[in-house]
């Protein structure tokens, strides 16, 4: 049978709300209470550009996904310079879990990450700039092509060289070609790195490569 | 790109290309609608004629009535006229069937007889899709009697909220309704015009509601079904994780989300397990 739902209107919930604090918010999120609670504090957060940094250390330590889904999307909606170089740091994680969220994440940000991203291209760590390239490759912003032909034009390691071979195979145009030409006599030992470069010289001169035919 | 001056013509006062921009960030980020180029003619006809209709001097004028009105009637005005509100009875059925025959029966396993199911349909338009919710499900789900059905209705729009409250549509609405339904369901009431049944219109809550607003949503608890078709498709990624991530709040556990043919949650968020009923695939929160 059809029963009619009773909602409260938005002045009855708001008067219904206590106001909570950033710093009450960050201890319901620090303190073990329930999921909701911990998802409606870091909801919550998202007023508090101060608390952006936090709110990376804590996405780390945060064990359910819902929770890390809600942090991540403050994160978002607070997009500093502070929240993305918080992200970037759990790039170097070893969960990889954690690492796909930022990745995905850092993307939804394309402006605000870009100038970490390209300091991040030169890391010491090679699996940080692959995972860089990873990210520049889904990355809408205008500068990304050049900041990935740059890549494969300098960077010492070859897996980092194909990281941004396979974004530019998906945003790259003809004018490249020369570039990734360049990258298979950067690497004349890596027969693969030979093969990748010809399948994308292929594509990109609109060559249908399963068929040899344009 | 857009082009650098729309220029006015007798009526009608400049908009700049900075000042469609900035019209249209404000705009994004109250709803989360985002308007693209393509949409740049419809959109900047209607800002045309709320910026006449409020005898506004210049778009500055308008865009400070927009942002400081105290009642915030021209803002909800000016939503009313932005939103597209194209909808009939049954569309898209397949996914109804999906309830009667998959989703219900597997809530129904779980809960005990004479308890509530919740479902939600938003944005609701004029009111066919909740309606058209209730009528299937009085005509197809053979446990109906045995539980409180509570349908919930929403949209950002006013205008269409009274409508759908109103229940009063055109044979166009109806067409894909038999006339065995249309019998049962609505009473004529003019040329081209049919009103539904008081029970129907009684038993559903029909409300305003922001799906990017967390107090709005914070009003639906414990929901089984959310209807949200195409909705989404004029979000962008960000707007859609919130807008998500606030209708997972609004779910029960192992709760329903129904998106629209074309749209799909495996771009916007990891929280949900796609489930299959029949030919059409819906998301369910974890238990």
């Amino acid at each position: 049978m059809l029963v009619k739902p009773s909602i409260p209107n938005p002045v009855e919930t708001l008067a219904a709300t206590d106001f909570v604090g950033p710093a009450e918010l960050l201890a319901d999120l620090l303190g073990g209470g329930s999921t909701a609670l911990r998802r409606q504090a870091a909801h919550n957060l998202r007023d508090y550009p101060e608390c952006g940094p936090q709110l990376c250390d804590i996405l780390a330590e945060e064990p359910r996904a819902s929770v890390r889904a809600a942090i991540l999307n403050t994160l978002i909606r607070l997009r500093s310079a502070d929240v993305i170089r918080g992200l970037v740091e759990h790039l170097r994680s070893e969960n990889a879990t954690l690492r796909n969220e930022v990745i995905e994440v850092l993307q939804d940000m394309p402006d605000e990450a870009m100038p970490i991203l390209e300091q991040l291209l030169t890391d010491w760590d090679s699996d940080v700039r692959i995972f860089t390239a990873n990210i520049l490759s889904e990355t809408k912003h205008p500068r990304t092509p050049d900041v990935l032909i740059g890549v494969i034009k300098s960077d010492p390691h070859v897996n980092v060289c194909m990281a941004a071979l396979d974004g530019l195979l998906e945003i790259g145009d003809e004018s490249m070609i020369d570039s990734i030409q360049q990258l298979g006599e950067r690497f004349p030992e890596a027969p693969f790195v030979k093969f990748a470069v010809s399948l994308a010289i292929k594509r990109l001169q609109g060559v249908d490569y399963a068929r040899g035919t344009t | 790109m857009r082009e650098a001056l729309r220029k006015s013509n007798e009526h009608h006062v400049t908009i700049t290309s900075e000042d469609y921009a900035k019209f249209c960030e404000f705009f994004y980020k109250k709803t989360g609608i985002v308007f693209t180029d393509k949409k740049g003619y419809f959109v900047e006809r209607r800002l045309q004629e709320r910026i006449e209709k409020t005898k506004s001097e210049s778009f500055r004028d308008y865009f400070s009535l927009l942002r400081f009105q105290m009642s915030g009637d021209e803002w909800q005005e000016l939503i009313n006229n932005m939103t597209v509100n194209e909808t009939y009875f049954l569309r898209e059925d397949y996914q109804f069937d999906a309830m009667s025959n998959g989703m219900l029966p597997e809530i129904a396993q779980e809960r005990p007889a004479g308890r509530s199911v919740k479902i939600w349909s938003l944005p609701c338009s004029t009111g066919e899709e909740p309606y058209s919710i209730a009528i299937h499900i009085l005509e197809k789900w053979a446990l109906a009697d045995s539980y409180a059905i509570e349908i919930c209705a929403s949209d950002i729009d006013t205008r269409v909220v009274t409508q759908a409250r109103r229940g009063v549509y055109g044979e166009r609405s109806l067409q894909r309704l038999s006339p065995e339904l249309r019998r049962k369901y609505f009473s004529k009431t003019g040329v081209d015009q049919y009103l539904i049944r008081e029970e129907l219109r009684e038993s559903i809550d029909f409300s305003v509601t922001n799906i990017i607003d967390p107090l709005h949503m914070s009003r639906y608890r414990s929901v089984d079904i959310i209807f949200c078709r195409n909705l989404l498709i004029y979000f962008d990624d960000i707007s859609r994780r919130g807008a998500v991530e606030l209708m997972y709040e609004c779910l029960s556990p192992g709760g329903f989300i129904c998106l629209g043919h074309s749209e799909s949650m495996s771009r916007i968020s990891s929280l949900f397990k796609p489930r299959k009923f029949g030919e059409t695939v819906v998301y369910q929160k974890a238990g």
